[in-house]
């Protein structure tokens, strides 16, 4: 044990100096998440950065060797990722890819699919995105009308999917559609697919997002007809898959290829260095006790969050109910980071008024656009509402809403 | 905060069985309201019990016959009476026994006082003063040479438990200008010097002690160290974080129990949001909560431990005061009856947040200590 630690605290040296040797500097606004990649610059930026990183052995080191990751402890690539959280690096864009669609395929894709697509997700040589909302179903996943129909040796696809993440870049999607409209239930009808984006039939319209930027999209399908290889295990597990998929998603199960989604510029520290920088009534934010007793508020919820992870891992602490904090992640988490949003654009004050683009904004107004993309995690797999019915029905035992 | 762990051996989680076991079975609702009436407060065969499973002496060094332990390993056993609401001297006596182990190679009283309290002898500690809020560093009791081996002591400590049938009692007093402890032992102490309090939280005894007028053996004071009260305070405020803990459960408990039981309008209020989403949230912050809570008992003592602790506190007085709130809300018009538990768990809340600082305090200190 002993010497996996010094293993380890070595990696975690060399890890260090590579990241600081070779992170790059863009000198125009990055995104803040892999869900703001709104111009062909930052695409090209962060798919560089993120190419660069695989090639150094840092992205999917726990994944198997012979479909391009490295077969390693997955403590090795943890101890990566929390050196790129902290270090602030640009995030790793292609998270559909890396830590949803991988781990999926990972587990439920023949040699044939694996073989094809892992080593490409690692290297974002394919970019993926999901196609898992429609315009008439946000949350409400199981009730989706995009039609796969069976054709020849083939499907064509009509309907359309909404909120789809680095829909004008993504090569593949991660297609939930409608195979049978007969079956049984509605969830029994549904089928998953490995569908590729740049195709005939399928035309992607971006979206502008209350942050002001792009990043998302409408994908239209129309007569487009892909091969039946696309799909995944057999018709009618499309539902399965898609659980499995948000399980991922939420980091309610392990398997993903590591790297941060995101580059959080709102720790505790920087939270301190705005309300120390901040005025309030001419003396700093800092000095006022309601701003000292919000902050406290929140670096407690920060640290309670940091300990989650560390209690999942004693079974006799988390034995009543083992699924709570995998179940909870997403909720709390993503709360807690609206609730930094909100306190930050208090501590802002008059300065509120101005946002990104105008030469007067405080940080380049990048406090409100991080207020406003909180929203995408509260809203993005499921809505905080929909995660509470989850956990007061499977984990507390209420009955159905 | 950095380097945040939880390690939790097996003997701590032997423990918390144990403990979750024992106060299941020990007590219940109805079981506390009958002791509502009863002088002494607790059940002598449960505390028995206690002392033969070797809880009075969890934290009594093994020289005089207990387990050596910290603080933080009763933290499981302390969170399973609250949220049963189990009624015992125990955590007066871990403490006045945290408190005595310190100098118990120099003190032959202390030493003597830590075997008694091993067998199960109750004791207790005085912390609080009228008047003086939850500043507990410098109490303004007061103890002065008198002569004759004997020191003459003066004030009033508040809301001590148990007082009344304590062997023994650790005091903070002021003595020669320096905070330090004193062992007080029942003889020195006059029945017509305690009061019983009429506190919020029914299960509970605490007691006024006036110490005006006493004069006591000056052996009764502890050798002074600097850190002893301070140390007093941190293990009281685990202790009692602890507590408050499991009362949130037993608040979410009596809740749950009652939204997957009681139908209103055709269906089981259980099934409607907006009952069903605040109950969600007491609840994931109270799994939140119990991060903090185990954090805290698991650090290695000293600073990190202590903030921890004081994150817990501030989160756990305002959690709980909720939990409670919307317990009795959610009980509709019974619970707004005596006969409701939810208004156990309510009184137990207003009474737990009130004691050694509440989140303001906690969270104001806390600023003080990382936001410099």
């Amino acid at each position: 044990m002993a010497n996996a630690e010094r293993e380890l605290s070595g990696f975690r040296k060399d890890v260090v100096a590579w990241l600081t040797a070779n992170t790059p500097k863009a000198d125009f606004l990055l995104p803040q998440t892999f869900m703001e990649v709104g111009d062909k610059r930052q695409f090209d930026f962060l798919r560089d950065w993120q190419r660069k990183v695989y090639e150094a052995g840092y992205l999917g080191m726990a994944w198997p060797a012979e479909y391009g990751g490295r077969g390693m402890p997955q403590a090795f690539q943890d101890v990566v990722t929390q050196e790129m959280v902290r270090l602030r690096t640009p995030f790793m864009m292609n998270t559909i890819g890396l830590q949803w669609a991988g781990p999926l395929i990972l587990h439920f894709g023949s040699h044939e699919v694996k073989d094809r697509y892992i080593k490409r997700i690692l290297s974002a040589e394919d970019v993926w995105c999901q196609g898992f909302s429609e315009p008439d179903h946000g949350s409400d996943l199981a009730s989706a009308q995009t039609f796969a129909e069976r054709s020849g040796n083939g499907y064509v696809v009509n309907g359309s999917k909404i909120w789809t993440t680095l829909g004008p870049y993504a090569d593949y999607m991660i297609l939930l559609a409608r195979t049978d409209r007969a079956a049984e239930s509605k969830y029994a009808g549904l089928s998953f697919f490995l569908c590729p984006m740049k195709h005939e039939g399928i035309s992607v319209r971006p979206i502008r997002k209350l942050t002001g930027e792009f990043g998302f999209s409408q994908v239209f399908f129309t007569d487009a007809r892909i091969p039946a290889t696309c799909l995944l295990g057999e018709e009618g597990q499309g539902w399965h898959f898609a659980m499995q998929t948000l399980t991922f998603e939420r980091g309610a199960k392990g398997g993903q290829a590591g790297g941060p989604s995101s580059t959080n510029f709102a720790q505790a520290d920087d939270l301190i260095a705005l309300a120390r920088r901040m005025k309030k009534n001419g003396a700093p934010a800092m000095d006022d006790p309601l701003v000292r007793d919000q902050l406290m508020r929140l670096i407690i919820d920060d640290t309670a969050l940091q300990l989650n992870p560390r209690r999942q891992r004693v079974a006799a602490l988390v034995a009543e109910r083992p699924l709570a904090i995998p179940l909870m992640n997403k909720l709390v988490g993503s709360e807690h980071r609206l609730a930094v949003g909100r306190f930050t654009a208090s501590l802002l004050g008059p300065e509120a008024a101005l946002y990104v683009g105008d030469p007067d904004a405080v940080d380049g107004g990048k406090w409100l656009r991080g207020y406003f993309n909180a929203f995408s995690s509260t809203i993005g797999g499921g809505t905080s509402e929909v995660q509470r019915n989850i956990l007061g029905e499977r984990v507390l035992g209420l009955p159905k809403s | 905060m950095t380097e945040l762990d939880i390690t939790f051996g097996d003997e701590q989680a032997l423990i918390l069985e144990t403990a979750q076991n024992f106060a299941r079975q020990n007590s219940s609702p109805l079981g506390v309201r009958k002791l509502f009436g009863s002088d002494l407060g607790y059940d002598q065969a449960v505390w028995r019990q206690m002392a033969e499973l070797g809880w009075t002496g969890l934290v009594v060094p093994e020289a005089q016959g207990g387990s050596g332990l910290g603080a933080g390993d009763a933290v499981s056993i302390v969170e399973a009476f609250g949220r049963h609401l189990l009624a015992s001297p125990l955590v007066p006596a871990l403490l006045a026994a945290r408190a005595l182990a310190e100098c118990a190679n120099q003190h032959e009283g202390a030493a003597q006082c830590l075997t008694k309290i091993a067998a199960g002898s109750i004791a207790t500690v005085a912390l609080s003063e009228p008047g003086q809020g939850w500043n507990l560093r410098q109490p303004s009791c007061k103890a002065e040479r008198s002569g004759g081996g004997r020191i003459a002591l003066s004030g009033r400590k508040c809301h001590v438990p148990f007082a009344s049938v304590a062997d023994a009692i650790v005091t903070t007093v002021t003595f020669e200008g320096s905070p330090q402890l004193l062992l007080l032992s029942r003889s020195d102490i006059p029945p017509g010097a305690l009061r019983r309090e009429i506190c919020v939280d029914e299960s509970q005894r605490v007691f006024r002690v006036s110490l005006d007028g006493l004069t006591v053996d000056a052996r009764g004071m502890l050798p002074a160290r600097e850190s002893g009260i301070e140390a007093l305070i941190r293990d009281a405020t685990l202790l009692l974080t602890a507590e408050m803990c499991g009362g949130i459960a037993g608040a979410l408990d009596t809740t749950l129990e009652y939204l997957k039981t009681r139908k209103q309008f055709g269906r089981l209020i259980g099934s409607y949001q907006a009952l069903k989403h605040p109950v969600v949230d007491i609840y994931t912050h109270y799994e939140l909560l119990r991060s903090l809570l185990y954090g805290a008992a698991t650090a290695a003592g000293g600073d990190k431990a202590w903030r921890l602790t004081q994150m817990a506190k501030a989160k756990a007085s305002d959690l709980f005061v909720h939990a409670g709130d919307r317990a009795v809300q959610f009980h509709g018009g019974f619970g707004f009856t005596h006969d409701c538990d939810a208004g156990l768990y309510l009184r137990r809340a207003m009474w737990a947040q009130s004691q050694l600082g509440d989140g303001a305090f906690h969270r104001c200190s806390l600023a003080d200590q990382l936001l410099v």
